[in-house]
């Protein structure tokens, strides 16, 4: 299981319906060697339910190697190439390999057992990039399946590729948790939760995480500490208070 | 730039001009149909060659590698891009004899390489489809091909199925039946060889053995009685044996798929050469343990194919010479383009020769009482018509094409001289690369182990019958009783 | 000399650290093989002196299951770099089955009779005295290559002065059986040469005529080796006459005949050789 954000323990996962339907797309990918999207603003979930059933599929199925790249920064074809390369076989490509000969390379690593290829932030991805991806997912020898996942702006960049946007065979935006879903999901995240009152875990919500889960994980870490070193169990305005404070104020 | 029509060779060797019909096939949603589609037409044994470019593809001699590529070479044999490049692609091209020759994400590519395609499906009269994704308009390379003399018609996408059908998908060959394993054949010489068949054999399994000593019993006869000229009879009524060498090793003995068929056509044989004379003797005690395992032919049609992914044409048809006559190339040197036969695949002898004499080149001819001398084993291949394999056709078109582009003519080498280095050396080299490429270690490339096994002057030291050992006696007269 | 050019191309780390010792003691096992040093150099592609030091890394597969074969040698003290491949699991074999046990049977008939004869079989020989097809015979010699640890069918005895020796069992081969494995002769390793056959053709021609004195006073060696052979069979009362074996009219005519009366294929087979 992925671990949570700064290692936060006693939470647990939050089974979201964008959570369970990223397995979902995953298992479809798969099966169909086909090209999928998960995209949406940070912090609303996507790496860690991608990450959760990536593992899923490990365990599952020991067949199905599946694979993640991501790059800090704007890459060029050549890098993504070799970035591929590293992460299909444990180590870097020699430098003196032409362009060809890295994506025959790669042709042939990606003709062999069903693969599962994750490519995260993936709008950072020029159009050269997106081509030479869709180069290797439509080559007669290779079969994978592929997953793009971005932030903001993700699915704007990738969809302006007519090559992309007309393959893709799956797509789940993430967003944001509506507010009137939060006080029922969050009581299941962390017992702290788990007898506080609606009203206070609105407030940090409006206040502070917006929905956003990642942000939840920040406060819930903070306020968990405090409430530990309070005694107590269950969280209460005062250790919400103490929390803004910690976090930068609040709202 | 601009390239002039290019014309297509006819059997007389005369340049025919040619323009090609090119279609530029539009596909404005850039979909993965066209690509779904491709991957139905099938390949270059539908005549079908379909080159996929590698992004951001911009000089001729990378888009050579992709054309390479399509034509089912090795990418891992195409280390580098040459000068050269795109003339191999272009003669294994013309050995593919395709009749469409598809390019995909056409869009992509400059036009320098769109005309550079053009060219070559004109050489090859074959229709030149550029499939066209996405929102670029494509018209200015329509007019740059126009430019250069080429007229395109238009297609979209969805008319691609109907204009580029799909092929039905090959099936697989149906995996044998499970036989039992063959059996054991006797090993005893051919006086003795169908009677212990007969004995020590399953009725089953005798029965199939004597099916096939039957046919090549009657292969053997219908040689031996065929027209003198074939049989090689020479006044006198002496058998030449370099015919006799040459049909054992090209059609009746070489071609066999297994030792199992190889040793009971060879002790077919045998009995009935005995009959005329002849003692084709078998020395099988160097052999290792299943001696009959090493009398077919080493250039089988996987090895054939796998020559087949080599990028230069001389490095494919060199091993496969070597291969089939097993031996270095030493002769290869002699041959010119006009002693190729493409038609029946086979090399006739040139009329000056360049190889180096070796110190021994008598051949007997039989029946003599003069024992056959021992280098009169060893072919000589540059001397007498050498036919390749029928599936080596293409390698040897593509090479022939190689030539021909490089402004050879029919009194040109088949294997020139490469920069300093001598056409010996040169084939030399092309036969070691070759080799490697296909896994092949043949002792008598190496030159520490020819200098163990023969020492001595180096003359040709293998043949096809010695590497099987082999050999040609005539077969005493006995003297009349007086 | 640096390592590699010592070693030959081609030879890993492992084998070069081989001692002399190790060496030393592979290429005694390697000479003390039934195979001789000519053969050996043959298989191995080298000079008779570079034996000791051949570059097994680079035999071909079929070579060097032939050599740990005649030699008895682990693969791995021939080619080193085999050690960790050789650990290395099987994969589970679909088709695997225990041997018939008329098999296993007809191993230990083998391995008697082996115990038996003078001196090594060829297996045509052993199928030709044992009466068995080279199916059965062959199935059985794999099973012993297979288990070398198969107890041998042999009986302890006394001698009458307390010594010890062994037999094999009288149960597994009957009385035919060790007349045959004794006097048959062994033709599978037998070439013949031009002159045999000469000699066999005017036998079958002239063999039973005034004539074939002659072609036998002239190829007096040969004949006395062919009817050594049993393929020239001599006529009762008819010093100079001879029949040829069936088996060999057979083989080189495709005809079968018991009968030795001038047939249209004899005579057919002189007109062959021209006579």
């Amino acid at each position: 299981m992925p671990a949570h954000f700064l290692g936060l323990t006693g939470a647990a996962t939050l089974g979201t319906r964008h959570f369970h339907l990223t397995g979902r797309i995953i298992d479809d990918l798969v099966a169909h060697k086909a090209v999928g999207v998960v995209h949406g603003p940070a912090g609303t979930g996507k790496t860690f339910a991608v990450d959760f059933h990536l593992e899923r599929l490990r365990e599952r199925d020991a067949k199905i190697a599946a694979c993640s790249l991501a790059f800090p920064s704007e890459p060029t074809m050549l890098r993504v190439a070799a970035e591929l390369v590293r992460a299909l076989t444990g180590s870097a490509p020699p430098n003196s390999r032409s362009r060809f000969q890295l994506i025959n390379t790669l042709i042939g690593l990606l003709a062999g057992p069903r693969r599962l290829v994750v490519v995260d932030e993936a709008q950072r991805l020029n159009g050269a990039c997106i081509e030479m991806i869709r180069h290797l997912h439509d080559h007669p020898q290779t079969s994978f399946a592929l997953l793009y996942v971005g932030g903001d702006g993700c699915w704007e960049v990738l969809s302006r590729e007519p090559m992309l946007k007309s393959r893709v065979f799956r797509r789940l935006p993430f967003q944001p948790v509506p507010s009137e879903q939060i006080p029922q999901l969050i009581r299941g995240y962390h017992p702290i939760y788990a007898e506080a009152h609606d009203a206070l875990l609105l407030d940090v919500d409006d206040s502070y995480a917006h929905g956003t889960l990642r942000d939840w994980a920040v406060f819930t870490h903070t306020a968990a500490d405090l409430c530990r070193e309070a005694g107590r169990t269950t969280l209460d305005k005062e250790a919400v208070s103490n929390a803004y404070m910690l976090l930068g104020g609040g709202a | 730039m601009s390239l002039p029509i290019p014309g297509v060779w006819d059997p007389d060797g005369y340049l025919l001009p040619r323009r090609p019909r090119i279609i530029v096939v539009l596909d404005e949603h850039d979909g993965p149909h066209a690509a779904a589609h491709l991957r139905r037409i099938g390949g270059i044994d539908a005549g079908r060659v379909v080159v996929r470019p590698t992004p951001a593809v911009a000089s001729l001699p990378a888009f050579a590698l992709d054309v390479l590529a399509a034509l089912e070479k090795n990418p891992v044999a195409l280390q580098r891009k040459t000068r050269t490049g795109w003339r191999h692609a272009r003669a294994w091209l013309a050995a593919a004899r395709p009749t469409d020759l598809v390019i995909d994400r056409a869009h992509l590519l400059p036009y320098a390489l769109l005309l550079a395609a053009a060219h070559a499906a004109a050489e090859n009269d074959a229709t030149l489809w550029l499939i066209w994704a996405g929102a670029t308009d494509p018209h200015p390379a329509i007019a740059a091909l126009k430019a250069a003399g080429h007229e395109t018609d238009t297609r979209h996408i969805s008319e691609l199925p109907h204009d580029l059908p799909a092929v039905p998908r090959h099936q697989p060959r149906a995996a044998p039946k499970p036989t039992a394993a063959r059996p054991m054949l006797p090993a005893a010489d051919f006086p003795l060889f169908l009677a212990h068949a007969r004995r020590r054999l399953t009725d089953d399994a005798f029965k199939r053995l004597a099916t096939r000593y039957g046919t090549a019993t009657f292969h053997t006869q219908q040689w031996l009685t065929s027209t003198p000229a074939q049989a090689g009879l020479v006044p006198g009524g002496a058998l030449d044996p370099v015919a006799l060498i040459r049909w054992l090793r090209e059609q009746q003995i070489g071609p066999q798929r297994s030792g199992y068929e190889a040793l009971i056509t060879l002790r077919a044989t045998q009995a009935v050469l005995a009959r005329v004379g002849i003692l084709l003797a078998w020395d099988r005690s160097g052999l290792g343990p299943l001696p009959e395992n090493r009398l077919p032919s080493i250039l089988t049609s996987p090895l054939v194919r796998a020559l087949g992914t080599l990028p230069r044409t001389e490095d494919a048809l060199a091993t496969a010479l070597a291969l089939h006559l097993e031996q270095d190339g030493g002769c290869f040197v002699c041959w010119n383009l006009a002693d190729v036969e493409t038609s029946t695949l086979t090399l006739h002898p040139p009329a000056e020769h360049r190889h180096v004499q070796p110190k021994t080149e008598r051949i007997a001819t039989l029946p003599s009482q003069e024992r056959t001398d021992a280098a009169a084993r060893l072919e000589i291949p540059c001397r007498h018509p050498v036919t390749l394999p029928t599936d080596t056709d293409r390698i040897l078109r593509a090479h022939l094409a190689r030539r021909r582009m490089d402004g050879a003519g029919p009194g040109d080498p088949l294997f020139p001289a490469l920069g300093r280095l001598s056409p010996a050396t040169t084939v030399a080299q092309a036969i070691r690369r070759g080799t490697r490429h296909v896994g092949c270690d043949p002792w008598w490339l190496d030159r520490e182990r020819v200098r163990a096994r023969r020492p001595g002057p180096r003359l040709i030291t293998s043949s096809w019958m010695t590497e099987r050992a082999l050999s040609l006696e005539p077969i005493p007269h006995p003297k009349q009783a007086r | 000399m640096s390592p590699a050019r010592k070693h030959g191309r081609g030879e890993s780390e492992r084998s070069a650290r081989r001692s002399p010792a190790d060496r030393g003691m592979v290429a005694e096992r390697m000479f003390a093989s039934p195979i001789s040093r000519f053969q050996l150099a043959g298989l191995l592609g080298v000079h008779i002196d570079d034996l000791a030091d051949a570059n097994l890394a680079r035999l071909p597969v079929h070579v060097l299951i032939d050599l740990a074969g005649q030699t008895d040698l682990h693969p791995a003290d021939l080619v080193p770099d085999l050690e960790p491949l050789l650990a290395l699991r099987r994969l589970p074999r679909a088709d695997a089955e225990q041997p018939d046990p008329n098999t296993r049977h007809d191993a230990h008939v083998i391995l008697a009779a082996l115990t038996v004869t003078r001196g090594p079989l060829s297996p045509g020989a052993l199928a030709e005295a044992l009466d068995w097809t080279l199916e059965r015979l062959h199935a059985a010699l794999d099973l012993i290559a297979a288990e070398p640890d198969l107890p041998a069918p042999l009986t302890l005895h006394r001698t009458p002065r307390g010594g010890y020796f062994l037999a094999a069992r009288a149960d597994l081969i009957n009385q035919e059986q060790r007349e045959r494995l004794n006097t048959t002769a062994d033709l599978d390793a037998f070439d013949f040469p031009p002159r045999f056959i000469t000699l066999l053709a005017a036998a079958i021609a002239h063999g039973r005529t005034e004539r074939y004195a002659a072609f036998k006073t002239e190829h007096l060696l040969a004949h006395n080796e062919l009817t050594g052979l049993h393929l020239l069979l001599p006529v009762p009362g008819e010093p100079d006459q001879v029949d040829v074996h069936p088996d060999v009219i057979y083989s080189l005519t495709g005809y079968q005949t018991e009968d030795r009366i001038a047939q249209p294929p004899h005579l057919a087979l002189a007109e062959h050789l021209r006579y």
